[in-house]
This record gives C-alpha cells, sequence and structure tokens, in this order.
C-alpha cells in the first residue's frame, strides 16, 4: 500500500488545471524508471484534475494506480489528486484529501495562486509521509463523518473520463510535458499488461 | 556483434548499486556508440533490444569448442544471459562452477546479483536466482561443503543478514506479494534463530526489528497474505517477541484491530485464523 | 480485444502448438531455451488430450529428448548443452513414454540420478546445486512412480516433508514455513496420492481453501487465482482442478463460471491460451487451461490423469491409476 504523489491544483471551471504544491514519493522504482514515473505522475494527475467538475469527487484506476480528485470549488477553485497504488483504501485517500484542502487554504493567501513557484506549502511532505499507514487517517476521519462514499464515481480506466474519442495513447503521444524516453517506458509498460 | 562488447558490459558490472534494462535500443539513449550503456552514480542501464542482441551472441560465444574460450569469455557470456534471462539455471550452474574453481570472486557475484534485483522486477521474482544467493551465503560462511543442500547454520556477520533482509524488503515493494523473496526471508529467519542459540552479539536486536518491521508492513499492505504467514513463522520461532507471556500475542491484537477498519479483506481474515492456531499451539 | 468466444478452438490450438519452436532464429526461442523440455511435455500433453496426438513428429521429438541427455548428471537438460534438472527429467520421462518410446532411456542412470537429489529431511533438490522447493519432491516421485521404481525411496521420511509443508488453511507450500500456493498444493497432493499417504492431507479444510481460489466478480469473474487476493490466470485451473480432483471435490467449484473464463482467453485467430484474456498466449497456459478443461468434463477432449498429468489411458496402462473422480464427460455444452 502505497501513495506515490499528492498535489493541490488551481482548478478554474475550464481551462488548464495549475499545480500549486506537489510532494511525492517514487523510492519504490528503479534509477532509471524515476524521472519517467515522476513524469507521468504529474501527467495523470492534470488530465484527471481537469476533467474533474467542481464539487465531484472521483477514483479513477489506471493499470495498478489509482487517482482519487476532489474538486472543492468554491471561491478558491481548489482541487487535490493523490496517487494511490489500488490497495490503498479509498475513504482514508478522501478524508486526506479534504484536510490537506482545508489546511492549504489556512496556511497560503489565494493572492498567491497566482504566481505558483514562491508558494510555500512544506506541510504536503508530512502528509505524503504519515498517511503512508492509512490508519493514521482514521482520525481525521472521525471528524468528517459527512464523506459518503456512495457519492464517489469509481472509473476502471482513465478513458472514461476522457472525452468521446479521446484516447489515452494519443494524449500520451501528443503531450510535450513527457520525454521520448517516458513514451517508451510506457509503451514496454503496455506491452507488458 | 562483438566480444569486445560483451567484455565492455561484462566489465562494467562491477560494483554497481543497480542494473536496469531500459526500453528500446541503444541509440534511444545514447549518443556514444563506444559505450552504448547508461552509468549514472553507480547505476547501470542497459537498452534491452542490445541486451538481447549480446545475449543471443553470449550463447554463440558458449557453444563453441571449450578449447577457442577462455575463462573470461564465459563470465562475460554467463553474466549477459543471466541478465538478459534469469531463470537460465545452466548460466547460473556455471558461474557457481567458476566461484568453486576461484575463477569467480563470490563477494563480487552477490554484488552483481544485488543489483540486479534492485534493478530489475524480472530478476526479483526468479526462485533460482534467490537460491544463487543462498548458495553464494552458503559456500562464504558455511563449513558444511558439497552437496550444497540448503542450510542454514552459517556463520554470517549480523551485517550482512541485515543487508539481506534489507535487499528482500526492497524486491517486496518493486514486487508485491513476492513469493520467492519471502520464502528467501524465511530462510534468514532460520539464519537468525541459528545465529540466536550462539549467542551471537547483535542477533536479538535484529530479531526485535524484524518484528516490529513485520508488523509495519501488515499496518501497510492490508491484502498481503504472504507477509502475514511470514510474521506468524516468525513469531513461532522467536516466542521472545511476545512481551507479555500471559496476554494475547501482538499478532493476534493486531490482526483484530486491522479486522475492525478493513473487514472486506479475505488476507485479513487469513491472518486472525492463523493467529489463533498460532495462539492455541503454543 | 474480449472475444466472445464460445467454444473451444481446437484446430487453431493445433495449429499453434505445431508452430512453435519453427522459427528457430526468434528471439523468443531463445529466450524460452531452458524451458524447452517442458513445453514439449505441455504441447504433447496438450495434443493428447485435444485428440491430435498425431500433430507432432514422433521421431523428432525422440530424437530431441535424446539429444538432452546430460551424461555427466545422468539426467536430461531442457535443451542440448543444459544441465540436467528434475524439472526437465520428469518431461523428458513423460514425452517418452506417451510416444512409447521409454526404451531409449537408460532407466537405472536415471533413477540413480533422482534418488541421489534427496535431502535428509525428505525433501529432493532440483539438481547437485542444491535448490529445494515441494516442485522437485513430486517430480522426483512422479518420475520414480513412471518408472517403477517408488519403492526405492522411504516412503515415510518423504511424506513425512510434506508434512511439514501443511499450513493452517490446509494449503502446502514452497519449502517447511512458506505461505500456501494452489501449484504447491498440487505438487504436494498429487505427490502424496502417488505414495498413497493421502491421510496428511485435511481434506476439508484444504478443499475449502482450494474453492475459494474462485472469482467470482470483476472483469476475470469465473478464473482461479493461486493465493487469496492476487488475479486469477488460467494456469490455476489445472492446480486446483486437479487437487480438487485427487480429493473428489471438482464440484465445489463453479464449473460453468471457469469454463467461460478460460474459453475467454484464447487467441482466436493464431490459436493458443492465454493467463488471462487479451494477453499474449504461451504453450504453458495453452496446456493447463486445456487439461484444466478436461477436468470439468468439457466435450470432446480425452480424459487426463489429474495426479501424473498425462493422458489418463497410459496411466491406467501401467496400473498407476489412483483414486481420483473428474467431472463426466460432458455430450454437448
Ligand atoms: C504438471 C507436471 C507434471 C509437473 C509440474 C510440476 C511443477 C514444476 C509445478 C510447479 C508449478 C508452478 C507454477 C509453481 C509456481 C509457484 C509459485 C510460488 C508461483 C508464484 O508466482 P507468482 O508470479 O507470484 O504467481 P501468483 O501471483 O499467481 O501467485
Amino acid at each position: 500500500m502505497k501513495i506515490f504523489s499528492l498535489t493541490v491544483f488551481l482548478a478554474p471551471p475550464s481551462g488548464a488545471a495549475t499545480s500549486l504544491s506537489t510532494a511525492s514519493d517514487l523510492s519504490s522504482f528503479s534509477f532509471y524508471q524515476r524521472s519517467s514515473v515522476a513524469e507521468f505522475m504529474t501527467f495523470f494527475t492534470k488530465t484527471v484534475a481537469e476533467r474533474t467538475t467542481q464539487g465531484q469527487r472521483q477514483s479513477i484506476q489506471e493499470n495498478n494506480y489509482t487517482a482519487h480528485v476532489y474538486n472543492r470549488g468554491g471561491a478558491e477553485q481548489l482541487a487535490a489528486v493523490i496517487i494511490t497504488d489500488q490497495e490503498y483504501p479509498v475513504r482514508p485517500a478522501f478524508s486526506l484529501l479534504t484536510k490537506l484542502l482545508d489546511d492549504f487554504t489556512a496556511k497560503v493567501p489565494q493572492s498567491s495562486f497566482g504566481n505558483p513557484s514562491a508558494i510555500s506549502f512544506p506541510d504536503i511532505n508530512t502528509y505524503i509521509q504519515k498517511y503512508q499507514d492509512p490508519r493514521q487517517a482514521d482520525t481525521i476521519m472521525r471528524v468528517q463523518q459527512e464523506l459518503d462514499e456512495t457519492k464517489i464515481v469509481l472509473h476502471k480506466t482513465i478513458e472514461s473520463v476522457l472525452e468521446r474519442g479521446e484516447k489515452l495513447d494519443n494524449l500520451v503521444d501528443r503531450s510535450n510535458a513527457l520525454s521520448a524516453q517516458s513514451k517508451m517506458f510506457y509503451k514496454t509498460a503496455k506491452k507488458q499488461n | 556483434m562483438s566480444l569486445e562488447l560483451l567484455h565492455l558490459l561484462a566489465d562494467s558490472l562491477k560494483s554497481l548499486e543497480s542494473i536496469e534494462i531500459l526500453p528500446g535500443s541503444a541509440e534511444d539513449w545514447s549518443a556514444n556508440p563506444e559505450f552504448p550503456f547508461l552509468l549514472s552514480e553507480g547505476h547501470l542501464g542497459i537498452p534491452q533490444k542490445l541486451l538481447y542482441k549480446l545475449y543471443v551472441f553470449a550463447i554463440s560465444v558458449l557453444s563453441q569448442p571449450k578449447l577457442r574460450i577462455t575463462v573470461r569469455d564465459i563470465i562475460a557470456a554467463t553474466a549477459v544471459i543471466v541478465l538478459a534471462n534469469p531463470a537460465h539455471t545452466t548460466a547460473l550452474n556455471t558461474r557457481k562452477t567458476l566461484v568453486l574453481s576461484n575463477d569467480l570472486d563470490p563477494h563480487n557475484e552477490l554484488t552483481l546479483t544485488r543489483a540486479a534485483i534492485l534493478g530489475c522486477k524480472d530478476m526479483s521474482k526468479q526462485s533460482v536466482i534467490w537460491h544463487h544467493r543462498r548458495w553464494l551465503l552458503q559456500h562464504l560462511h558455511s563449513q558444511v561443503r558439497p552437496p550444497f543442500a540448503e542450510n542454514t547454520n552459517l556463520a554470517i556477520p549480523c551485517t550482512t543478514l541485515k543487508a539481506e533482509l534489507h535487499l528482500i524488503a526492497h524486491a517486496c515493494e518493486t514486487y508485491p506479494r513476492n513469493y520467492y523473496a519471502w520464502a528467501h526471508r524465511l530462510f534468514c529467519a532460520d539464519i537468525l534463530s541459528q545465529l540466536v542459540t550462539q549467542q551471537v552479539d547483535g542477533a536479538d536486536d535484529i530479531v526485535r526489528e524484524e518484528f516490529q518491521y513485520c508488523m509495519k508492513w501488515i499496518d501497510t499492505h492490508l491484502s498481503d497474505y504472504t507477509a502475514m504467514n511470514y510474521a506468524c513463522q516468525f513469531a513461532n520461532r522467536f516466542p521472545s517477541v511476545a512481551s507479555q507471556p500471559k496476554s494475547p500475542h501482538p499478532l493476534l491484537l493486531q490482526a483484530i484491530a486491522l479486522l475492525q477498519t478493513y473487514p472486506s479483506h479475505e488476507a485479513l481474515w487469513m491472518y486472525l485464523r492463523t493467529c489463533i492456531c498460532i495462539e492455541s499451539s503454543m | 480485444m474480449t472475444t466472445t468466444t464460445s467454444e473451444l478452438l481446437v484446430s487453431q490450438h493445433v495449429a499453434y502448438i505445431q508452430n512453435l519452436g519453427k522459427n528457430k532464429d526468434d528471439l523468443t526461442y531463445h529466450l524460452t531455451a531452458h524451458l524447452r523440455m517442458n513445453a514439449i511435455y505441455w504441447g504433447i500433453t496438450a495434443l493428447c488430450i485435444m485428440g491430435h496426438q498425431d500433430a507432432l513428429s514422433r521421431d523428432e521429438m525422440i530424437e530431441y529428448v535424446m539429444s538432452c541427455w546430460d551424461a555427466d548428471a545422468g539426467g536430461f537438460g531442457a535443451h542440448p548443452g543444459h544441465d540436467a534438472h528434475l524439472l526437465s527429467t520428469l518431461s523428458a520421462i513423460q514425452i517418452l513414454i506417451t510416444q512409447d518410446a521409454l526404451d531409449r532411456a537408460d532407466i537405472p542412470t536415471v533413477v540413480k540420478f533422482i534418488l541421489s537429489l534427496q535431502q535428509p529431511s525428505g525433501v529432493f533438490a532440483g539438481d547437485q546445486w542444491g535448490e529445494i522447493d515441494t516442485r522437485f519432491l513430486y517430480c522426483a516421485v512422479n518420475a520414480l512412480s513412471l518408472l517403477g521404481h517408488l519403492s526405492d525411496i522411504d516412503i515415510d521420511l518423504t511424506a513425512g516433508y510434506l508434512a511439514k509443508c501443511k499450513n493452517f488453511d490446509g494449503g502446502f507450500g514452497m519449502v517447511a514455513g512458506a505461505e500456501s500456493h494452489a501449484a504447491q498444493v498440487f505438487v504436494c497432493v498429487a505427490a502424496l496420492a502417488i505414495m498413497d499417504r493421502l491421510d496428511i492431507v485435511d481434506h476439508e479444510t484444504l478443499a475449502w481453501w482450494l474453492a475459494e481460489r474462485q472469482v467470482t466478480t470483476g472483469e476475470t469473474r469465473g478464473g482461479l487465482n493461486g493465493r487469496p487476493e492476487k488475479d486469477p490466470d488460467v494456469c490455476y485451473s489445472f492446480w486446483v482442478l486437479s487437487s480438487l480432483s485427487i480429493l473428489k471435490k471438482v464440484s465445489w467449484i463453479d464449473a460453468d463460471m471457469l469454463t467461460q473464463f478460460i474459453l475467454s482467453t484464447q487467441d482466436p485467430d493464431n490459436g493458443g491460451i492465454a493467463d488471462r484474456p487479451g494477453n499474449m498466449v504461451d504453450v504453458f497456459h495453452t496446456h493447463f487451461g486445456v487439461a484444466g478443461l478436461s477436468i470439468l468434463g468439457y466435450p470432446g477432449l480425452v480424459d487426463l490423469d489429474p495426479v501424473y498429468c498425462m493422458p489418463a489411458k497410459i496411466i491406467a496402462a501401467r496400473g498407476l491409476t489412483k483414486d481420483w473422480e473428474s467431472l463426466p464427460r460432458r455430450e454437448a455444452l
């Protein structure tokens, strides 16, 4: 059970999502894979953040990974994404996202959202370490009784959150954010599945 | 393909942190035709297409009449064969023979397989690779010589044993429920139990750390019955890990606590049952 | 790529097996050399079960087997030049018996090789380098029995090792203390069946554990896995079903659902069976898929002996048939 990455986005209803703060733990990947995996996490995270409407919670599985997204919307227009393996339980993942967004809003002024590189939110690193054990999230859960699991939409592949006719392979192919080598890792991983 | 390239790769295999097989061909990764591999901070990357060409070439090298090839050729060819195809038992056997004839340093061989296990998932899943390590450890640390049946009475330093446990932990991160890695861990637990009997300094600490490690691992791997089985086996071998003899076993308490939060995991129910069986058999 | 294949594509699978190994320049051919002897055994046995034993050349096969003889060790390797091992030695003997050519083998030497690998604990090593595994114990017991030399080993010692591998869930693992695994359960139960020591097995507990291997939800529903919370795989159709057949409890599995799962893993174009739907096919899964279907009573297939994993008739002719029960052969689906 593992959390691979955690990201807070500025996600306006139309247009691109901007990453405001992010942390990742890629220690379980091999040396040369790590940078490609990082690129893919960023790509995957941003893609799903942009395809989650305000107020919505959804989980998207792709290969052995699951992205849980919570687009809180509201005045700040914030969304958060966590990428875990498939073993990580759903409830703690969403509790964590809610707590992360609350904490972020409390500590980072909205006025700084325009300049993400200047944002300092080191707490996100603590989150990714501490909640590797999901029982740590139990304490949050007790506070947040309102989370209704039945309202969380579960998608078995990323394609189901894409628009009609849109294919993941094409998105990967076209993406400038992914290096040629990352695309090669992607193709081999696909063949093995 | 050339013998030079085979040797170039084989010579690059010394004292590495990890060895990885990269998708694609040499041109996709390296601009230097003189050295078509990647080497950075002790991590070696080998483009897959090139490795496969070298594999076919290495097989042709070994099939030549024995007189025409040197020991150095055999070492290089078998290394490439094992990297490309870690289940190739005959190549691994040849390397054991070279260890016995003092042509191959067993310490280097342990470093090489360690680096390969850390970088290649395929390597970490092979029973013969883990057996190769056991054989090398026995060769280095045991008085009992052929016929090499697996024996756990090794005079192995605690630091070596710890490093082995560390390697296994990594192998189980990259390939979950890694059956042969956990079986190898069981072998290490048996060695540990001998060290404890012999009252070797530091052995008791490893027992405590290992038990902690198991509990922590299970907390974060709720469907990993492989780990739960190991933890129970470990508790059986080291009754001292249950701190209070009269209260329920810590593993039993863990199983109950986890089940209360995550009742949908089949593995946890099995864990509970195994703990109860152990509790009643102790 | 979901196929809605509703029946076993016998002619495609026969063609697939015939084409294996034709392309000797292929990289895959080289990468699978260490499994060649097993692959031939899987291929010929699958053909026998589908009623097409003659689809491969008998003479070529026998010559190949003999070219893998490792005279230094006194056993068979997987490929010419490869070291002798129990895995390839059992396959070689099974092939020679299936082709009625056991007279080609130097039986006293093979028996000596097998016996030399038994350890003081009762388990067998796979070869002279000492890797131990209940898999190798099964290979030894199966081969010795086929060669009429079972009485050369100490049955109490050998079965005693297996008793030590029995876990609380009724299953067996690779060595004493290792996790129960369906494939390891098969090797242990079948070895005990051959040695007439099934009294060591907790029949009900084990059959329960085996029946729980069937996955009942999701895309791979109907398939069997090898251990709890892992993905199903066609090969477990054989490991689990053969064990249940030895325990006479195949009916504890939903046969229709499993049949559908196996059929859904076929490649309708080029033949062959994969581990899961949509994956690449190989001869290992082709054999174990067909073997599983035979145990399930799939129409038109030949009976398989689950203990030796060979055509039932061949085992019966040698007077080795044990007391097992597969599902009755059906007339139609
Ligand atoms: C059938 C005849 C005559 C002989 C075969 C005898 C042998 C060699 C049986 C062994 C079969 C086998 C597949 C053993 C592997 C067992 C094992 C520990 C597998 C673990 O591998 P994973 O890749 O983790 O598979 P799962 O995820 O399905 O558990």
